[in-house]
């Protein structure tokens, strides 16, 4: 005997739903249906990443991607600093356990700056000392963490993506 | 007989040109905005928050109509504003929808699902719906359920986090067993400090703290604290944590823990990896404003509490018409963290003069209260509308937005700009 199965897709009314009864699908409406299995189908998932050439693109496809849709990054709001997505992730490494080490997290901070942020923080922080100082503050934390600034390395890396990554229009 | 196609249907030109010009079309070519059923219809329609990368998607989910898409995965959706004003009661297919780890259940078994009570209990309990729903007489109580983080997009400066507009807000009637009533029958125990609650939902890696959160156990006893089946006489949208949410009247959203599978009873404060989303995420600055100053962090926080005071219009938008001399009956809401509204008052010249509003019969003190109040306008030209709510303790909203690195609890007096044409 097969278990009963309400099959909750979207764009029917809250009072439409399936019955799959063996491998027929019957109609019913909802309410009736306690006792049976409930199970949704949810719309596909369509955000894309903005592509640049920045070594931290592909380590946000590869490892962002494990816990969230791309919508998270793509909705944040622009004008964001290199220090201040610095310690987003840090805070996603440290707090969310995201898998990424000290390396990632800057090319990481350095993709999304230059990408979805204020990019001229990235000149302004290889101007300033090496060492900068991120909070994390998107959830009210009130932990501190010093962050290693960029090495000359990645700045180049970083110019060298910039004329693609930087004339965007808000979406 | 209901519609069985899953394809997507094209919205209707009426239901596209709602909303006072705010909805918009969205080319299927803006990149990363399409996906496979936008691009077969040709557009999808959206909506944009007013401030700075605010365009959502409005998206069909199961059992919701269009909502603002915030996140994919996991879901967080929110209700289009108009919504509002279709009365103080928010409909199921309108309500907004937050998770916060990816591996959310995308199927339910009532009959096998159950609700296990452990920790310091005289008797740990794994209880079935029906042993719920039999404990005692179902309780009704409507309150509203309002994301700490609603109206975040607004922060100035922005913040890190879920962009909300005003949306990820609404009020239910919500019936079900009172929380005390399982503890009671678990027995707890002497030393019982705290009680936590976890959900169906899981995070992707065990890195991840899962979503858990506790309350006190004088809190937790309260009989409005209610474990509800039942949502505006129906049983829970499965989005919005059939079969079983935590519903704590009066508090921010982060508490109403979904899907709930799992309580236990403690006899300390709860500490450690999985009590992030209690002692790091949804913490406010530990002041009378939970506030600081812009751009700082706070010296102390504790965790996110009761609501404040709010007011919103929701018969007019910005860049509304309005007509010169004729009475315009302009409505809206108000609500708090339980104490009751006790007074709304509608300003048409920018804060000087405020004239009280009438308001509609009180559906609970958590609920939201509908309001009313007829306006002349006298002058062509702009004119900006605002309101405020002052609560039954006295609370009144401010008049200066307060800020704080969360972006939580957002309660400014709210402004709109219409036209008197």
């Amino acid at each position: 005997m097969h278990a009963k199965r309400k099959v909750i897709h979207p764009r029917l009314s809250g009072a439409a739903v399936l019955l799959v009864f063996g491998n027929v699908v019957l109609s019913m409406s909802a309410g009736a249906a306690t006792g049976n299995i409930h199970e949704i189908k949810l719309p596909l998932e369509g955000a894309a990443l903005r592509p640049s050439e920045l070594p931290g693109y592909t380590i946000a496809l590869q490892k962002c991607a494990i816990c969230h849709s791309s919508d998270y990054i793509n909705l944040q709001p622009p004008h964001m600093s290199l220090t201040q997505w610095t310690a987003e992730m840090v805070k996603m490494q440290h707090a969310y356990g995201a898998p990424i080490d000290e390396s990632e997290i800057k090319l990481l901070a350095a993709y999304f700056a230059a990408t979805y942020g204020d990019a001229t923080s990235i000149k302004d922080a290889d101007a300033a000392t090496p060492v900068a100082t991120a909070t994390i503050a998107a959830d009210g934390g009130s932990m501190k963490i010093d962050v290693q600034a960029n090495s000359c390395r990645r700045k180049r890396q970083r110019e060298r993506g910039f004329h693609a990554a930087l004339p965007r229009t808000r979406g | 007989m209901p519609k069985m196609d899953t394809k997507e249907r094209k919205p209707s030109m009426k239901t596209l040109l709602n909303g006072m010009g705010r909805r918009r079309f969205l080319r299927d070519s803006i990149a990363g905005l399409s996906t496979l059923a936008l691009a077969r219809r040709g557009f999808a329609a959206a909506e944009s928050l007013p401030f700075d990368n605010g365009t959502r998607e409005l998206i069909a989910y199961p059992q919701k109509r269009p909502l603002l898409r915030i996140t994919t995965r996991p879901p967080h959706l929110e209700t289009p504003f108009t919504a509002f004003n279709e009365g103080a009661i928010t409909a199921n297919d309108a309500f907004f929808v937050r998770y916060h780890l990816a591996n959310i259940p995308l199927s339910i078994d009532p009959t096998t699902y159950r609700l296990n009570v452990r920790g310091k209990v005289e008797r740990q309990l794994a209880l079935s719906l029906d042993e719920i729903k039999a404990l005692g007489a179902p309780v009704e109580i409507v309150a509203v359920n309002q994301c700490s983080g609603n109206s975040r997009g607004h922060s100035t400066p922005r913040v890190f986090g879920a962009q909300l507009g005003n949306g990820s807000m609404g009020d239910a009637r919500w019936v079900g067993v009172p929380l005390k009533a399982v503890l009671e029958k678990a027995g707890l125990a002497a030393n019982a400090k705290q009680v936590t609650f976890n959900g169906l939902d899981t995070p992707v890696l065990p890195s991840t703290p899962d979503f858990i959160k506790a309350l006190g156990v004088e809190l937790a006893l309260n009989s409005d604290v209610l474990l509800a089946w039942n949502m505006n006489g129906e049983e829970l949208p499965f989005l919005n944590g059939y079969p079983l949410k935590l519903i704590v009247p009066g508090y921010f959203g982060t508490y109403r823990v979904k899907h709930l599978s799992d309580i236990e009873v403690l006899d300390a404060p709860f500490t450690g990896h999985d009590a992030f989303f209690m002692t790091t995420a949804y913490r406010v600055p530990d002041n009378e404003c939970t506030c600081v100053a812009p751009g700082t962090s706070p010296a102390s926080t504790r965790p996110i509490s009761r609501l404040k005071v709010r007011s919103f219009i929701t018969s007019l938008s910005n860049n509304a018409i309005m007509r010169m001399g004729h009475a315009a009956l302009v409505k809206g809401i108000a609500f708090d963290g339980g104490t009751g509204i006790r007074k709304v008052e509608l300003s048409d010249d920018g804060g000087r003069r405020w004239r009280e509003a009438r308001l509609a019969e009180s559906l609970g003190k958590y609920s939201f209260r509908q309001w009313s109040l007829s306006i002349t306008p006298r002058e062509r030209g702009p004119l900006e509308l605002r309101v405020r709510a002052t609560s039954n303790q006295g609370e009144v909203q401010p008049e200066q937005a307060s800020w704080n690195p969360g972006g939580y609890a957002r309660n400014v007096i709210e402004s709109l700009k219409v036209v008197v044409a």
